[in-house]
């Protein structure tokens, strides 16, 4: 009789991992799954004076192969690795904007000061005059069309970091889900785990990381999740979404804010996130590459512009036009207006006037007051450039801050605060505001048709260092930023291979335990069908037995 | 260790995937032929190449620049050679006017020729270039320099600018020269003389040339006026006809004792010498001037030349006197002119020689920068080709090695 049960028990372990085998090759290739395989142990003896006879094996439970340290390993491996992806996508257009030196600005920087010098050698020749302004014009374009070309995409980061938002939201939620989920599983069959929704609740987690470097802690079965340093995303059962908002300093700008409790039972509010507290994921990517690339490809560019057009504007102005009237503006640019804080209580506002551009920098400056002291704080260095009541900013001589004049107006309240982005538009500003060829003021204030000595100092102008206090010239500030853009390109794609060894590596790692192996799934298929051929066979020895002893009575 | 099957398939794929894109980007090098296809290929050679292609530009841009220098160069010493030409041919006619057996009617027809040189010469001072811009204004391109008045006489109209054109990095070349360089000035540094004759003089006395002796002699450079009187230097209780010379240094006039007048005398005035002949009367004068302060407006010479010419001096020993010291002044004036212009041809030459010399340096220098670009930018074929092969080769055995180990390392297939 006993037999029968231990056939019985044999052939319901078979059976169990022969299922078990069957859903190992059914996922081997689902993202996500860990192999599972079932725990089997003896089903023990029954005590008799004889001894313990063995009453078969019993299937405890279907285990999943899962470490979560390996896990944890791959996952963040996987969200530095998704960061890098995003930063690369957005810096290999820069580096394909710039890969062509045929076209672009460089090409027009040299054809402008060339037609400049062929001004300076025939001051009076008229096609030569228009020439330059042609070129001038094509300069202008080509430096518009670059910004242009970095405003898209600042607006497509935006939208981007806006999409992304949302899908953390989502993934966020559905984790929630899953969570519970796991925790009405788990009553149902209780001390057996649901490794499917495990699998699946993980699987969201690796997706949540590609999107954004989430921090898991476990409470119980729960998973609660918070992001850069200790933003709650999920606690409990509640889910504090994160949300796009435009800056409350620079409105053209999205940034992310979270919700966090006010005390008050079921109110939040929006805090604002740095850009740098947000790392890992694509999210993570986007905003690193926007606050270490573009804003300071942005600033470079226009720091450029400006040098242009202020230098040119000055020298021109020495010289005299065909008509003999003193040199106009040639080019056209805007002295920059800072502004303001979406929660200042005043509107003062603040403005600059460019003085000195050999003294200008490409960073941006915040200016605080505090009710009687202006801070301006160089951005993102957070270097401190002056602290005073401002008086002597506007004094004469005034106070310049790296070559700028800075116009107080109005009167603060406390706490008001402002951002000056002194080059970050000057690319989209530039413009030509000379047409007429014969306004080209080629001659020195001597005058004269044939007078090309204020020409030759305007030609000059290409090598001289007339940017960086003195250490650069035009060109040279162009292939500055041709080299930044190249170096963190190249930088960029020598650590996206690295990590995409880590990835590998750590995958590996992962699959070595988790991973399904059709080989070894093919001989469990065997081993198991011979056990249950066995453990079937056992049932046909019992009725063996059973038959001999009944031929017996007949 | 455990291989999962998936990752046995992930890592094939990511294989052939990151052979492939090697292999992509070799295609990109030798389809457009550059090594970098991105800056981020060689940031610092990107960089590099963008300031070599300026200075590469820049370069050309002076090769431009002397070929406009060159230009208005040469169409200035084609001008000038004319000129000079002018000048000589002027120079041989008043020599010829001085051979004393002219007639009012030969001065006269003289003087037809000489308006005729007038009319060229101002016709090459206002020569003008490609843009129609006038050669010898200075700065006022589109100011005439030379402008007759209604009285005939010639007036200067341009201003001092010289024009200046960059042939070089550092190399910034006068492109041509001023009017009043060439057309009324005596060569810098040049000590000859003129001498002129006081135009009421009475007698029938003429100066010959002024000459210097001795360059170093301590009256050199100075002005001098000789001027004759009645005075009784013996004492016999009868005048004679003395001569005094009083110096003139620029700040301080001195007046040497009175000389007896001999008819030819050589008159030694300190490293000056001349000589007088003829029969001065007392009151008459001549002026040495140096060529440097004295008035040498080619136009003026010519014009004073004429209207003497074409006046009747036939059997008047005091005209005839006066016009062979006018003509001996316009020779000394036409010849300081004439000396001047081939200084200034000289410096053309001198020029222009120069830019041939820039021209061979720049073009040297060009190679030398086209190479370097080339250096940072340019595909080394022979190493593209072979890298070609090589991924190729690499990318096939990688598919081969896959497929290999994926068809015999299952036992599903093998048992089919």
């Amino acid at each position: 009789m006993n037999l029968y049960n231990l056939g019985l028990s044999g052939l319901n372990a078979a059976q169990a991992r022969l299922n078990t085998t069957g859903h190992n090759i059914n996922n081997v290739d689902t993202d996500g799954y860990n192999r599972q395989s079932v725990v089997v142990s003896t089903a023990g003896g029954t005590g008799t004076v004889n001894g313990f006879f063995g009453r078969g094996v019993m299937v405890d439970a279907v285990r999943r192969s899962y470490d979560g340290f390996l896990y944890r390993q791959m996952v963040s491996a996987q969200s530095d690795g998704a960061s890098m992806v995003a930063y690369g996508n957005q810096i290999s257009q820069l580096d394909n904007l710039l890969a062509d030196d045929t076209v672009g600005i460089s090409p027009a920087l040299k054809n402008f000061f060339d037609s400049v010098q062929a001004v300076a050698s025939s001051p009076a020749d008229p096609a030569g005059r228009q020439e330059l302004i042609g070129q001038a014009s094509n300069l202008v374009t080509q430096i518009n069309e670059a910004n242009r070309f970095l405003n898209d995409q600042r607006n497509d980061i935006n939208n981007q970091i806006g999409t992304t938002v949302e899908q953390i939201n989502s993934y966020v939620q559905r984790i929630n889900d899953l969570n519970r989920q796991i925790s009405a599983a788990k009553a149902s069959a209780p001390g057996q785990p649901p490794n499917d929704l495990y699998d699946q609740r993980d699987q969201m987690v690796t997706e949540l990381n590609q999107l954004i470097s989430v921090d898991v802690t476990e409470q119980g079965d729960t998973f609660n999740l918070s992001v850069g340093t200790g933003q709650v995303l999920l606690s409990g059962q509640q889910v504090f979404p994160l949300r796009a908002v435009p800056s409350s300093s620079d409105p053209s700008r999205t940034v992310v804010a979270f919700t966090a409790p006010t005390g008050q039972p079921g109110k939040t509010m929006e805090v604002e996130l740095d850009d740098s507290v947000l790392r890992g994921g694509r999210l993570g990517g986007l905003l690193e590459y926007r606050r270490t690339a573009l804003d300071s490809v942005q600033n470079d560019l226009g720091r450029m512009a400006i040098g242009l057009a202020k230098a040119f504007n000055d020298q021109h102005a020495q010289g005299v036009d065909l008509n003999g009237a003193a040199g106009d503006d040639f080019f056209s640019y805007v002295e920059p207006t800072a502004m303001r804080d979406a929660g200042n209580q005043s509107a003062a506002g603040v403005s600059a006037t460019f003085v000195d551009t050999n003294r200008l920098t490409s960073s941006d400056y915040r200016i605080e007051f505090d009710g009687a002291n202006y801070t301006i704080t160089r951005v993102p260095e957070n270097t401190r450039v002056y602290t005073g009541d401002g008086a002597d900013l506007g004094g004469a001589p005034p106070t310049l801050i790296d070559g700028m004049q800075i116009n107080l107006s109005g009167t603060p309240a406390a706490g008001d605060s402002w951002l000056l982005q002194p080059t970050r538009n000057a690319g989209r500003d530039l413009g030509l505001a000379i047409g007429d060829p014969a306004k080209i003021a080629a001659a020195d204030a001597d005058g004269g048709s044939a007078n090309g000595n204020n020409a030759l100092e305007l030609a000059g102008l290409q090598t001289a260092k007339i940017l960086g206090r003195g250490t650069m010239s035009l060109n040279e500030a162009f292939s500055q930023l041709v080299d930044n853009v190249g170096v963190q390109a190249q930088q960029n794609a020598t650590a996206s291979k690295a990590q995409a060894n880590l990835i590998q590596q750590t995958t590996a790692a992962q699959q070595a335990l988790s991973g399904v192996n059709l080989n070894e799934e093919e001989i469990n298929l065997q081993r198991y069908t011979e056990q249950f051929a066995a453990a079937a066979r056992l049932i046909d020895v019992g009725t063996q037995l059973f038959d001999t002893i009944l031929g017996l009575k007949a | 260790m455990r291989i999962s099957t998936s990752l046995m398939y992930q890592t094939g794929l990511g294989t052939l995937s990151s052979q492939q894109s090697d292999l992509m980007h070799l295609f990109q090098q030798i389809g457009t032929g550059r090594r970098l296809v991105t800056p981020s290929d060689d940031p610092l050679a990107a960089a590099q190449s963008i300031n070599t292609a300026q200075t590469l530009a820049m370069n050309k841009r002076y090769a431009d620049n002397r070929a406009v220098a060159n230009q208005n160069l040469g169409i200035e010493e084609n001008t000038l050679s004319s000129v000079t030409e002018a000048l000589r041919d002027i120079k041989t006619r008043v020599i010829e006017a001085g051979n004393g057996t002219y007639s009012d009617a030969d001065r006269q027809s003289l003087a037809d020729v000489l308006k005729n040189y007038r009319e060229s010469l101002l016709g090459y001072a206002n020569a003008t270039d490609g843009n129609g811009q006038y050669l010898f204004s200075g700065y006022k391109g589109d100011t005439q320099p030379y402008v007759q008045a209604a009285d005939g006489s010639i007036a200067w109209n341009g201003d001092s600018g010289q024009r200046t054109i960059q042939v070089d990095q550092t190399r910034r070349m006068a492109s041509g020269d001023v009017g009043t360089d060439i057309f009324s000035r005596a060569t810098p540094g040049a000590n000859g003389y003129v001498t002129q004759a006081g135009p009421g003089n009475a007698g029938t006395a003429v100066a010959g040339t002024t000459s210097v002796i001795d360059p170093s002699g301590p009256n050199v450079g100075d002005s001098f006026s000789i001027s004759f009187s009645n005075a009784d230097l013996d004492g016999d209780g009868t005048d004679e006809l003395a001569y005094t010379v009083t110096i003139d240094d620029g700040t301080t006039q001195t007046s040497l004792p009175p000389q007896a007048y001999v008819d030819g005398a050589r008159i030694d005035l300190g490293g000056v010498r001349l000589s007088i002949g003829g029969a001065p009367k007392a009151g008459d004068y001549f002026d040495v001037e140096p060529a440097q302060s004295a008035d040498v407006d080619m136009f003026g010479t010519l014009d004073a030349l004429i209207d003497m010419l074409e006046t009747p001096v036939d059997g008047d020993p005091v005209a005839q006197a006066r016009i062979a010291n006018l003509l001996s002044t316009a020779n000394q004036k036409i010849t300081i002119n004439h000396d001047n212009v081939l200084t200034v041809r000289s410096s053309i030459g001198a020029r222009m020689d120069e830019l041939d010399k820039l021209d061979a340096n720049g073009a040297q220098r060009g190679l030398g920068y086209e190479a370097q670009l080339s250096r940072l930018q340019d595909l080394d074929w022979y190493q593209a080709t072979a890298d070609l092969q090589l991924r190729q080769t690499a990318l096939q055995a990688a598919a081969m090695a896959f497929q290999t180990i994926q068809m015999n390392t299952s036992l599903f297939l093998r048992n089919q």
